[in-house]
């Protein structure tokens, strides 16, 4: 426990990635042996035990300092962190007892002992919690509250953690990382064994993803704008903007224009449309098949129709692709294919109803050989003819795009909506397969997000580094007639520091109603919210559901009366979806 | 009719025409410390702690019309008596007691109970109306005792003096740093920042004695070993300080006890060690005075004011220019500290 508990203080102190990694190395050296696996599977997330809802633990807090429910709910407000609103309430309470203080275990003993208590009724785990309350110091004792809420999380990748554990285990990054991939239950492990599982299982694992970078910091670069004062300016009437108003002003404008002068010649690379699915690699090998997520997760008993699809491979095949909703060539929405998402063993109807195809775009392994070193190219023409020979419904070759220059794509980009894509993929033509993160060779270059101009209506603290601050908004726009706002989307920020500062100062002087944390504000301060599909949904007034919705600007320049409405938020709705033909 | 009440120009006393830390400008000021926002400029006759009038007249002008005052020594107008009492927050602060037609009040300013070697030790002041400051009224806030504090910073310090790097505190110039001044005279050598030398120049003059220290102008990159400088937080982005780098900076702030705020500030560490009462501090404080009638300024006011009502108190919550509305401003390198106040 103590190894863990410093690594995990180490990890939050610092914010340079070598310091971090160092941490790590020193982790997976010192701990004990089982410290170490339970460690790693807890820095990727892959044990999570939530013993006690928050409320109760909150409750048992209140019960052992003395201190009313509200107060410390206020007090969980003003941190944003419950485990550690926990541990600082709890200093009092700490050597209340007599009780030793020596028998604070090893994580390993500790995580089993969690597992096991899962199963027992909450009197036999509020004995368990608070004599650890007790007896853990401060850092000990954030660290427990983190692994019992489940809410344990630390910013360290996945590639950080292999890059650690194959610098002091002395082996190659990418054994690492195939050892590391798909679930495994850290009570069978060591640390030596579980790598060697790479060997064991190697032929049900998927090849680590490559992962495309975005082409732009952000779609957007927020505009500086005068301020000009709220008071005193008439209201203009409501001018309708058009839909797509972003068309020819992106490739203009400077930061995207320098990104693709820097990627050469269109010549080189290969252009596709970015899907949004989910992400598969697709295996078969030694007679056995498995359909991997890129969360790492084997998703062959959701996806049926994959799994059988995998059977028809020729053995030694590994296909990388999009799993999408839909029957090719139509392609659904995301929030079509989550209907599908997390539910084992889907019904009969839903599979009618929600059906899936996977458009494939790379070949990793072919009778039995690992090809990912071979040119992007060469990998993409052996695919189309395996698609081709296998001709399966389900699989399809995920379409190049022409476009004779960067112009001519950036055009093609903006129509991207209409094809059910959010933008496009390039890829360097020469490229290998790399594994994880690498930026250089594989891009994406997303579609200008669609907007809208809402009013800020309520507003609620944020958490971690945003404790006590409000970063998040609920925005609303007006009805049809322009008389009621009507929420429509939770957006946490996307302001800038000074921003962010600027509109807390605000709301707190602003605020009309209280309920708990939430404050209700004059509705005056207009953002601009952009996001990536717009939906249907009864979870807002609106009616309206945004996907990926956030604050592209603060439009200083308007006010509340000339925010956008329901007409025009449903005119976004209606853009058309339908697919068109998708070869070109 | 309440000896003190609270009206648009700050705390005032009617009877006897005087306000307390006022914002709007009066004729008659009585100061309970010299941090700007408690010391305005504007009045046109100050009363405040001898301590405070080389301070106060740097910063309010060298012609105010400034009465000293002692601790203990009581000045009488229209018949109320008004006394001036160590508060501990810093060199020369005060609570100011007032008495007259049958009520005594206490207006705490700000204030912390634990004794920092450096401002007069705090003392509870038995009283019927007391009002008092809730910067950190939430039972989270617990402090640590300054030594454990200041050798944590020495170990830090130590320890990236070892790794061949400087270190940065910021520390309010008015106050803290004159403190940390004080806990850290082992560990060294101490640069600080000229408006840090400026109010040791001003304290010494009415008689403390804080060390002569260089400047960190004097501080000669890639020349001298690594040291530990001190500035104030609205320093951070001075020129002055950029010459440093690469150091590691930490802030010295009661709010680094949050982790959310102190990874908010972007620096490499940050040591709660605070100038205000912690909430056992609050709590006992009240319970010194004996007070039925609690007034809560400043912080958490409708929180702490809400548990003190819970409790029994006569509690009321005062919407103050002190601190702004409820929730503190978060901390930031480049803008408000808790210890200005």
């Amino acid at each position: 426990m103590k190894a863990f508990t410093e690594l995990y203080h180490r990890l939050n102190q610092t914010n340079s990635l070598l310091e971090k990694q160092f941490a790590l190395e020193v982790f997976f050296r010192d701990a004990p042996d089982g410290d170490a696996v339970w460690g790693l599977a807890l820095l990727s997330g892959r044990t999570s035990v939530r013993l006690v809802g928050g409320r109760t633990l909150r409750a048992w807090v209140a019960e052992c300092t003395d201190l009313p429910d509200w107060l410390v709910e206020e007090s969980y407000q003003h941190v944003g962190d419950l485990a550690e609103t926990l541990s600082l309430l709890l200093e009092p309470y700490r050597n209340a007892s007599s009780e030793s203080s020596a028998t604070i275990q090893d994580l390993s003993t500790m995580m089993q002992d969690l597992l096991r208590l899962k199963k027992r009724d909450e009197s036999e785990r509020k004995e368990y919690i608070l004599q650890h309350w007790r007896q853990l110091d401060g850092p000990s004792c954030f660290l427990f509250n983190k692994l019992i809420t489940g809410g344990f999380r630390l910013g360290v990748g996945q590639s950080m953690t292999t890059r650690a554990l194959s610098n002091c285990m002395n082996r190659p990054v990418s054994e690492v990382a195939q050892a590391l991939m798909g679930s495994w239950d850290p009570t069978e492990y060591s640390l030596e064994s579980l790598l060697n599982r790479g060997a064991i299982h190697a032929h049900t694992l998927p090849y680590p993803f490559y992962l495309a970078s975005p082409l732009l910091p952000s779609p957007i670069v927020p505009i500086e704008r005068p301020i000009e004062p709220h008071i005193e300016r008439p209201i203009e009437p409501h001018i309708e903007r058009p839909i797509v108003p972003h068309i020819e002003r992106n490739i203009e404008d400077a930061s995207q224009s320098t990104a693709i002068a820097a990627l050469g010649n269109r010549t080189d690379w290969l252009a596709e449309w970015k899907w949004d699915g989910i992400r598969v690699q697709i295996i078969r090998r030694k007679g056995v098949s498995s359909v991997w997520s890129r969360g790492e997760e084997r998703i062959d008993e959701a996806f049926p129709e994959i799994a059988d699809l995998a059977q028809t491979l020729p053995p030694g095949t590994v296909i990388d692709g999009e799993l999408l909703c839909g029957q090719f060539p139509e392609v659904r929405s995301f929030h079509d294919l989550q209907k599908r998402l997390g539910r084992t063993k889907p019904s009969a109807r839903m599979v009618t109803q929600y059906p899936v195809f996977v458009y494939a775009f790379d070949l990793l392994e072919q009778e039995g050989e690992d090809i990912r070193q071979k040119a992007l190219s060469e990998r993409r023409m052996l695919l189309e003819t395996l698609i081709e020979t296998l001709n399966h419904p389900l699989l399809q070759a995920s379409p190049l795009i022409q476009g004779t220059d960067w112009r001519d794509l950036n055009q093609k980009r903006q129509e991207a909506r209409h094809q059910g894509s959010e933008g496009l993929m390039l890829k360097r033509a020469g490229s290998c397969y790399e594994s994880g993160r690498k930026r250089g060779h594989w891009w994406k270059w997303k579609m200008d997000p669609m907007q809208l101009d809402a009013v800020l209506l309520y507003a609620r603290p944020g958490h971690g580094r945003r404790s006590s601050l409000f970063t998040d908004y609920s925005m609303a726009i007006w009805d049809h007639s322009r008389t009621r706002l009507l929420p429509i989307a939770q957006v946490y920020s996307g302001l800038t520091d000074a921003e962010i500062r600027e509109v807390d100062a605000w709301i707190k002087g602003h605020t009309t109603d209280r309920f708990g944390p939430v404050r209700t504000v004059t509705p005056e301060l207009v953002f601009e919210i952009g996001f990536e599909g717009i939906q249907k949904s009864g979870r807002h007034k609106s009616g309206l559901a945004l996907r990926f919705p956030r604050i592209l600007r603060w439009r200083r320049d308007k006010l509340a009366p000339e925010a956008d409405d329901l007409g025009m938020a449903e005119k976004l709705l209606l853009a058309p979806t339908k697919p068109t033909t998708l070869m070109d | 009719m309440d000896l003190l009440q609270f009206g648009p120009n700050g705390i005032e006393c009617p009877l006897a025409g005087v306000h307390i830390d006022p914002w709007g400008k009066v004729d008659r000021a009585l100061l309970t410390h010299a941090h700007a926002d408690h010391a305005r400029f504007g009045h046109k006759h100050y009363i405040a702690h001898a301590h405070n009038r080389a301070v106060l007249q740097q910063r309010l002008g060298k012609n105010i019309s400034l009465q000293d005052i002692e601790y203990e020594d009581t000045i009488e107008i229209n018949g109320i008596r008004f006394s001036w009492h160590p508060a501990g927050h810093i060199p020369g602060s005060a609570q100011i007691r007032v008495s007259g037609k049958n009520q005594t009040w206490v207006v705490s300013g700000d204030y912390k109970t634990e004794y920092d070697d450096l401002s007069m030790a705090f003392e509870p002041i038995r009283c019927s109306h007391f009002i008092t400051e809730c910067t950190f009224g939430l039972p989270i806030y617990r402090w640590k005792p300054q030594a454990v504090m200041a050798q944590a910073i020495a170990e830090w310090h130590i320890h990236q003096v070892n790794q061949g790097y400087s270190t940065l505190l910021y520390a309010y110039s008015l106050g803290k740093a004159q403190r940390l001044i004080q806990l850290l005279k082992e560990v060294g050598p101490i640069y600080i920042h000229p408006s840090i030398a400026e109010m040791n120049r001003a304290l010494n003059s009415v008689g403390f004695q804080l060390p002569e220290l260089p400047l960190i102008s004097e501080w000669r990159p890639k020349v001298d070993s690594p040291a530990l400088f001190m500035a104030p937080p609205g320093a951070s982005s001075d020129k002055l300080l950029r010459r440093l780098l690469p150091c590691k900076e930490a802030s010295v702030s009661g709010w680094t006890l949050v982790r959310g705020l102190r990874r908010r500030q972007k620096l490499d560490h940050g040591f709660a060690l605070s100038d205000h009462a912690d909430w056992p501090g609050l709590l006992s404080a009240i319970e010194g005075t004996g007070a039925e009638h609690i007034y809560c300024t400043h912080g958490f006011t409708a929180e702490f004011s809400r548990y003190l009502s819970d409790q029994g108190f006569n509690s009321t919550e005062i919407h103050t220019r002190f601190f702004g509305d409820v929730a503190p401003q978060p901390p930031s390198t480049a803008e408000t500290d808790e210890s200005i106040h």
